[in-house]
């Protein structure tokens, strides 16, 4: 008899623990969003230590929209999805949306989608294959879908995974990598930079979704159906407000939010 | 928690343990080498010596391995001067560049090992030494180093786990030790806990083979810790 009672007891654990995730009806006050910093021009840290960029502008501008208290954790990139799921924050922003993740987190609609290109110097040129990146040194960011991509379709480079960004084009610098393959944004705002005037885009555009996803939205935990709406409806409320036009053209010369 | 993810990440994570071993090994032998450099210096007559070799352990010692490594890696490479050098061959290498970092601050914490293995010889012993007409050289092999070797055993098997978790550091600098290859694990498969479980378990099977040696070393400096030859009990005594 009692035997019977704890048994039926342990199979009701975890119905238990599904309970307030499926049934949740209320949003998280603040709502805190989970940002990496060291991403420019999209999110970075300035020397207040406060984040800045065009995901926070388009963040505060979403939660003015829908009315909501928004407040920014700062996570290093690694540990970007982990931090999401123990509840250190509620959202991820500057996520792109892949198969793959999709297993791990529920996404938002797309807030900006452009494509992926490599950057080099102005005085060399490779042949853009497989057998022409045989043994060249591509500088990746440790975790994006660039390093994916140079794994799987260019096995041949030399691939090397940063922290950050900003620590291949240093290495590029320094001559210890040939090409850094990004997101054409984040490398444009490279070039146009002091440092950039000796380095040019190179070879083609990327955006093979099985790679590249179908652009960038904010990651949410699976089932946290409300909070996924809600910022998918700001951000249609941004876009059809102008306020989005505002933001992006503050800090990129063309529309970034693609098709 | 998932078990098959642990598992299936080790054959994956053990492709980096060449290069985990490699570094330790090579820092740690460097680093003994300079740090007797640096004993000898500390010890020696000349004050400019002595002051080098204390400003060299208290800079090495005070400043975090990540800071020294970086400084190494990302900070030289900004001069024109160190890219035109010869010395860029070297650097310019992440491995290299993590060695060196390592085998630089591992040098400072064994001189101070070895220093006080030094310190701990009584001077009576070494007095003796004398008045029996043993040359310096004989005093220092037969009397110095063996007790020292003894005092400073303990510490130092402690700074060679420590150096052989060290090498973790290298990831950061995009070497794919084991460290390195569980963050690209882990960024494709997000599963942090289990790949994590698994690298921490294979740094603690080489930790494990270190411990070994380092017991194996103890029980050779200590031969009066070993049974006599004669162990056949005597009956009827």
């Amino acid at each position: 008899m009692a035997r019977s009672w704890i048994i039926s007891l342990a199979l009701m654990v975890p119905l238990l623990g599904l309970t307030p995730a499926a049934a949740q009806e209320s949003l998280p006050d603040p709502v805190r969003i989970g940002i990496e910093g060291a991403y420019p021009p999209f999110n970075f840290v300035d020397t207040n230590g406060e984040v800045q960029g065009f995901d926070v502008d388009i963040m505060n501008a979403i939660c003015a929209a829908e009315k909501i208290r928004c407040e920014f954790v700062i996570q290093d990139w690694d540990g970007i999805i982990p931090g999401l799921q123990v509840g250190k924050y509620d959202v991820i922003i500057g996520l792109g949306i892949t198969e793959e993740r999709k297993k791990a987190v529920d996404f938002t609609d797309k807030y900006w989608a452009t494509g992926n290109r490599f950057v080099g110097r102005k005085d060399k040129e490779w042949d853009y294959t497989p057998e022409g990146l045989d043994g060249v040194v591509i500088g990746v960011q440790g975790g994006a879908w660039q390093e994916a991509y140079v794994k799987a379709e260019l096995p041949q480079s030399v691939m090397r995974s940063y922290q950050t960004l900003e620590q291949a084009y240093l290495d590029m610098e320094a001559g210890r990598v040939d090409l850094v393959f990004s997101d054409t944004v984040l490398l444009f705002d490279f070039l146009n930079s002091d440092r950039g005037k000796d380095y040019e885009f190179k070879g083609p555009e990327y955006d093979d979704p099985k790679y590249f996803g179908t652009g960038v939205g904010m990651g949410i935990r699976k089932g946290e159906n409300l909070l996924r709406d809600t910022i998918s409806s700001g951000i249609r409320k941004v876009r059809e407000s102008g306020e989005y036009k505002k933001i992006n053209e503050k800090y990129f010369p063309f529309d970034i939010y693609g098709e | 928690m998932n078990f098959q993810m642990i598992l299936e990440s080790f054959p994956t994570l053990l492709e980096g343990v060449r290069l985990t071993l490699e570094l330790a090994l090579l820092s740690v032998s460097t680093g003994l080498v300079l740090a007797i450099g640096l004993t000898v210096a500390r010890q020696s007559r000349f004050v400019a010596l002595q002051l080098l070799a204390k400003g060299y352990v208290f800079v090495f010692r005070g400043t975090p391995l990540l800071v020294q490594l970086f400084l190494l890696y990302y900070g030289l490479s900004q001069f024109d001067a160190v890219r035109a050098s010869i010395f860029w061959v070297v650097l310019r290498d992440p491995f290299w560049c993590s060695t060196i970092a390592l085998a630089l601050n591992t040098a400072a914490y064994v001189s101070e090992i070895i220093r006080g293995g030094v310190l701990s010889v009584p001077s009576g012993h070494i007095e003796a030494a004398h008045a029996v007409g043993m040359s310096r050289l004989t005093i220092m092999r037969r009397v110095v180093i063996p007790v020292a070797a003894r005092q400073a055993l303990p510490a130092y098997g402690n700074e060679l786990i420590l150096m052989i978790k060290a090498t973790s550091l290298a990831s950061t600098v995009t070497l794919l030790e084991v460290t390195g290859i569980a963050r690209q694990i882990i960024s494709r498969t997000y599963a942090v806990f289990e790949v994590f479980i698994a690298a921490g378990v294979i740094y603690l099977l080489i930790n494990m083979v270190a411990v070994v040696a380092v017991h194996v070393a103890d029980a050779w400096l200590h031969p009066e810790r070993r049974r006599p030859p004669n162990t056949m009990p005597v009956r009827n005594a």
